[in-house]
């Protein structure tokens, strides 16, 4: 019953009460009521009309009672129109990653009643004082749970990032009623886009010789974006050699927005600012530095495993960094650290078939798509986060909560209207029967 | 007699004789003026022979003084010989659902008032009940000593089994057959016309035969409603009917049978009345009575 409540859920113990004319109409039609009589002959004429017939007529009669015990058990379990809250006029929500692009400004020139954050309790952009860089597709289950919860009596405009284009499939269920402005960073905001279509693009590269590791890796992939919800598509190519003049045509053929990852490969990753790049070099050689479209002003870094000591002195960053994945033997796999507001993510272990591979671990295709899609801890925060739309619209000064509609007036309507139809039928068939 | 003796009244007295003697001292106060008959023969006149005289009712002395043949005639008959026949076949164990009595319990009393009355009033009285056990036949007698007999035989008496073929009974007709008056009692429900056989056989020229139909408020009104399976107390076999849809069939079915059976009686000249076994004994008792006073017994 979506939209209702039952305030008594016990009361619906009163449906057992339909077992009574269940059983009245099964067990009389079976035998009839025992009645003693002296002269059997007179009584065989008027066998005419069996009480199957007589059963027959009466089911409708019968489905009509059955009905009448449910409206009286709703009754007592006190059904009840379960009250969203509303919100009058225009509503706009603003991503986090969107904040971060466009800022305040950026903000202040939404034409909408209200804008607020999608971030748990839906604070108005002006009290969300975070602006440190965001992206990725958590807040979708924000949207989704604020839209179920109120009920917006004006127009709803979603405004994202476009390059943020990490959309669950689920994300359909939005309905027309929203409406979404994808900005681009660095344009103008407002611009009026479609909703992107939810995908991943990437293009694996590898040698000839590190197909394994490939295909690991679009296992991996694959395994991550089904679990995320996000469209995958993906193309593994094999390149002969990772001389620049060679990759880089092969490189260009790629889509325009896809995520490159070059396996083994010698690239010279300042022409193609959209590669990852995982390869075996010399120990204590950063191998690349790479920017991901889907992540303006992330900075991802891949290193071999040598690399414990910088790792305990912060040698790449400001802060010391912090280690996101280990070894079974407690070595840093993958760390993070922050320079100049960025991101920089440290891959410290080489793609091998080793026993301990990274590859093989269940984590390896979360840690991969986190590393793509630059998943940080706070942002994991959305979904657990408890969304209570009472709470969350108390905080945003909004509208108060409201009591549930109880229904028993219109029940008991029902209950009389029903209970008249039930006595006129009755009697009908009463009266067609004794004619 | 506006106040009758309430049937739940008498169903709380159990006591036979009590309860017969309450009915009947109503009708011996009051609707029946009764008068108690001489034993001998009360001379009214004469009249001259008339070919089926019996010789025997000449006066031979007259005969000898005027030398022709006078009958000489009473004015009242001697006392009646009263039999009461009562059915005890198990269809008499029906009442009605609401009732207190069946007809069997109510046959029993009517028949020890009845009794009573005849008794009270000089005749004698006899008792034959039929069913399904061997028939119990007490003689007809006067006085109150035979109606104690007849109160211990009703108190003792079962109702089962069905009424007898009238092959089975001969002994019994044959007493019946001689003057009096014989009153069955009997809801009249006969499987292969049994007791049709019987008042048939029992009527005859020197009798006079009358019945008391016993019928319930159920079998007069059907009040049945739904799916309800009827079935025969004496042969077991059922019928499901729907109660509404069956009462107007079942009521024509029964004025019809009823129909065919006063015709019948009416035939061998047996008296039909009915007395409903849910109204006071004294309600029907009355009723009847006072039809056969004024001779408008069927």
């Amino acid at each position: 019953m979506n939209g209702l409540t039952l305030l008594n859920a016990w009361g619906l113990l009163a449906l057992a009460a339909l077992l009574l004319p269940l059983a009245i109409h099964l067990f009389s039609r079976s035998r009839g009521r025992r009645v003693l009589v002296g002269n059997i002959a007179l009584y065989r004429q008027p066998r005419r009309q069996r009480v199957f017939e007589a059963r027959v007529q009466q089911w409708p009669l019968l489905l009509l009672r059955l009905l009448l015990l449910i409206v009286a058990a709703l009754w007592v379990a006190e059904l009840a129109r379960e009250q969203r809250p509303s919100l009058a006029g225009t509503t706009a929500y603003v991503t986090p990653d969107w904040l971060a692009a466009q800022g305040r400004e950026g903000a202040a020139n939404i034409d909408a009643d209200r804008v607020l954050a999608l971030i748990p309790s839906f604070p108005p952009v002006d009290a969300y004082v975070s602006t440190s860089s965001a992206s990725g597709s958590d807040w979708y289950g924000l949207l989704a749970e604020r839209l179920a919860a109120v009920d917006h009596k004006g127009g709803v405009t979603v405004y994202a990032l476009g390059a943020a284009d990490q959309f669950p499939a689920s994300a359909t269920g939005f309905g027309a009623g929203v409406r979404w402005v994808l900005a681009t960073p660095g344009a103008e905001p407002g611009a009026e886009k479609e909703k992107p279509n939810p995908s991943l693009v990437v293009s694996v590269y590898h040698e000839p010789g590190r197909k394994t590791d490939a295909v690991s890796i679009t296992t991996a992939l694959a395994l991550a974006a089904e679990q995320r919800q996000v469209r995958l598509d993906i193309a593994m190519t094999e390149v002969a050699s990772g001389d620049a003049d060679v990759t880089t045509p092969i490189f260009d053929q790629a889509p325009a927005d896809a995520m490159r990852v070059a396996i083994g490969l010698g690239v010279n990753v300042d022409h193609l600012s959209a590669t990852v790049a995982l390869e075996d070099v010399a120990p204590g050689t950063i191998a690349t530095t790479l920017q991901l479209p889907s992540l303006p002003g992330h900075r991802f870094e891949v290193r071999p495993a040598v690399q414990q000591p910088s790792v305990d002195a912060g040698v790449m960053g400001d802060a010391p960094p912090q280690v996101l994945w280990r070894a079974d033997n407690g070595q840093p796999l993958l760390i993070e650290t922050s320079v100049a507001g960025g991101r920089h993510l440290r891959y410290l272990d080489r793609l091998s078939e080793v026993a301990d591979s990274p590859l093989r671990s269940e984590a390896f295709p979360e840690l991969l798509l986190r590393l793509l899609l630059g998943e940080t801890a706070w942002q994991q925060g959305y979904a657990q986060a408890p969304v209570d739309p009472t709470l969350t619209l108390s905080n945003s000064g909004r509208s108060p909560a409201v009591p549930n509609q109880p229904l028993a007036p219109w029940l008991a309507l029902l209950l009389a209207l029903l209970v008249a139809v039930e006595r006129w039928w009755a009697e009908r068939l009463s009266a067609e029967s004794s004619q | 007699m506006e106040q009758f003796i309430d049937l739940r009244a008498l169903a709380r007295v159990r006591d036979m004789e009590l309860v017969a003697r309450s009915v009947a001292t109503g009708f011996l106060h009051g609707v029946q003026a009764s008068e108690q008959r001489g034993v001998g023969i009360e001379f009214s006149q004469y009249r001259a022979y008339e070919p089926g005289d019996a010789p025997s009712r000449i006066d031979w002395k007259l005969y000898a003084r005027s030398d022709r043949y006078f009958v000489r005639e009473a004015e009242r008959e001697s006392e009646t010989s009263v039999w009461l026949v009562l059915d005890t076949s198990r269809s008499m164990m029906l009442g009605s659902e609401q009732g207190v009595w069946n007809k069997f319990d109510y046959g029993r009393y009517l028949t020890a008032t009845l009794a009573y009355l005849a008794q009270s009033q000089g005749d004698r009285v006899g008792l034959l009940t039929l069913g399904g056990g061997a028939p119990t036949l007490i003689p007809a007698l006067a006085g109150t000593r035979q109606w104690h007999r007849i109160l211990h035989s009703l108190d003792d008496l079962t109702a089962g089994g069905a009424f007898p073929a009238h092959e089975n009974i001969g002994a019994e007709i044959a007493r019946l057959q001689g003057p009096g008056l014989v009153i069955l009692i009997s809801d009249l429900h006969q499987e292969r016309g049994e007791i049709s056989d019987f008042l048939r056989l029992v009527s005859t020229q020197h009798n006079e035969v009358a019945t008391l139909r016993l019928e319930c408020n159920d079998e007069r009104d059907f009040p049945f409603e739904g799916p309800v399976r009827f079935e025969d107390l004496e042969t077991g076999e059922s019928v499901l009917a729907n109660g509404r849809a069956a009462r107007a069939k079942y009521l024509s079915s029964r004025e019809q049978w009823l129909t065919e059976l006063k015709r019948r009686l009416s035939q061998w000249e047996v008296g039909l009345d009915t007395v409903c076994s849910d109204e006071p004994l004294d309600a029907g008792l009355h009723a009847f009575l006072e039809r056969r006073r004024r001779g408008l017994v069927a």
